[in-house]
């Protein structure tokens, strides 16, 4: 082997290297490119399919708007939407002879931990239709609102006292 | 007449034939080259199998026929919906009735007094028919069945 041959096998070496080296390198750009192409693919995927559950939910908003503003008004939204509450009862009550006094009010907090409710007790007394009658009133309040508990007593004088605790929901703030 | 020196060179040259043809070189650039030509047109083969393999790998994929379980999904119960929308209108059409007969039952108790009053002049057959028929029990007379007390809990 002469100087001559030695020198070309070295550069069919090197060139032979060199080659599968761009070769590989050439493989591994084209993988990287391919992965993030399907990376691209996926987040193509997963925008297209929020776009049309925004566009769903958004129709669904508009085409309900009604239905959940009737739903919403059945709720108190705070504390004192309870006291214009309280204040027509009490109105109301006055207004047809009933004798009422609103002996609690609060806050309490559901069984779930998640819903909160304004609890409030009625005492009334009255004739004793009439009572029945305001108890089935209070029972029939257009609210998300639920009798906790109740008390029919007869009195000394001969009029009947109700006692009411009404739980009415309150809306969850966002 | 084959001379002896003509014999010599005949057996001379067949014997260095026998001894086969030497080759001094170790390079054959003809065959070098073709080799390396195969041998990169396999690499290229190979290429663009993998190409191939790879561009119809990414062009069957579409993006909308992938699966993603992260789509956020709208709950909306409209039946739901409908029967507390329902229920809340029977509850406030209820309300009005109840709120109603209340109305009534309080004018019926102050429509006596009024009544006597003015017909205070009137015969007294007539304001006592009147006084007896609109003016409701009292609540000293209770029915016999109704109960002292009544207790209702959840």
């Amino acid at each position: 082997m002469n100087h001559h041959t030695k020198k070309i096998f070295i550069v069919s070496l090197i060139l032979l290297i060199a080659s599968l080296g761009l070769c590989a390198l050439l493989m591994s750009h084209i993988h990287t490119k391919g992965t993030r192409l399907e990376e691209y693919t996926v987040a193509l995927a997963r925008k297209n399919a929020e776009e049309a559950a925004f566009i769903k939910v958004t129709r669904l908003v508009q085409e309900t708007a009604t239905e959940r503003d009737s739903i919403d008004q059945a709720f108190f939204t705070d504390e004192s939407e309870s006291v214009s509450f309280l204040g027509n009862i009490e109105g109301f009550a006055d207004s047809i002879g009933l004798t009422l006094s609103t002996d609690n009010l609060d806050k309490v907090t559901g069984n779930d931990n998640t819903s909160e409710y304004i609890t409030m007790t009625f005492i009334y007394s009255g004739e004793r239709q009439q009572v029945l009658n305001f108890t089935k009133y209070l029972e029939d309040i257009p609210y998300y609102s639920k009798i906790d508990h109740l008390t029919y007593n007869k009195t000394q004088n001969g009029l009947w006292e109700g006692t009411l605790t009404l739980l009415i929901g309150m809306k969850k703030s966002p | 007449m084959i001379e002896k020196q003509l014999i010599k060179k005949i057996l001379r040259s067949t014997l260095r034939r026998s001894r086969g043809f030497s080759d001094h070189y170790l390079m054959h650039p003809t065959r070098e080259w073709f080799s390396g030509l195969g041998v990169a047109l396999l690499i290229v083969l190979c290429g663009i199998a993998w190409c191939g393999y790879l561009y119809w790998g990414y062009s069957t994929t579409k993006p909308g026929a992938m699966t993603d379980t992260d789509t956020p999904v709208s709950i909306y119960q409209k039946s739901v919906v409908n029967a507390a929308l329902l229920e809340l209108e029977a509850r406030a059409a209820r309300q009005a009735i109840t709120k109603q007969q209340l109305e009534v039952s309080q004018t019926d108790v102050s429509l006596p007094e009024q009544e006597e009053t003015i017909l205070e002049d009137v015969t007294t057959t007539q304001a006592t028919s009147t006084g007896t028929s609109s003016v409701p029990k009292t609540p000293s007379d209770p029915l016999p069945e109704e109960p002292e007390q009544i207790e209702i809990s959840q």
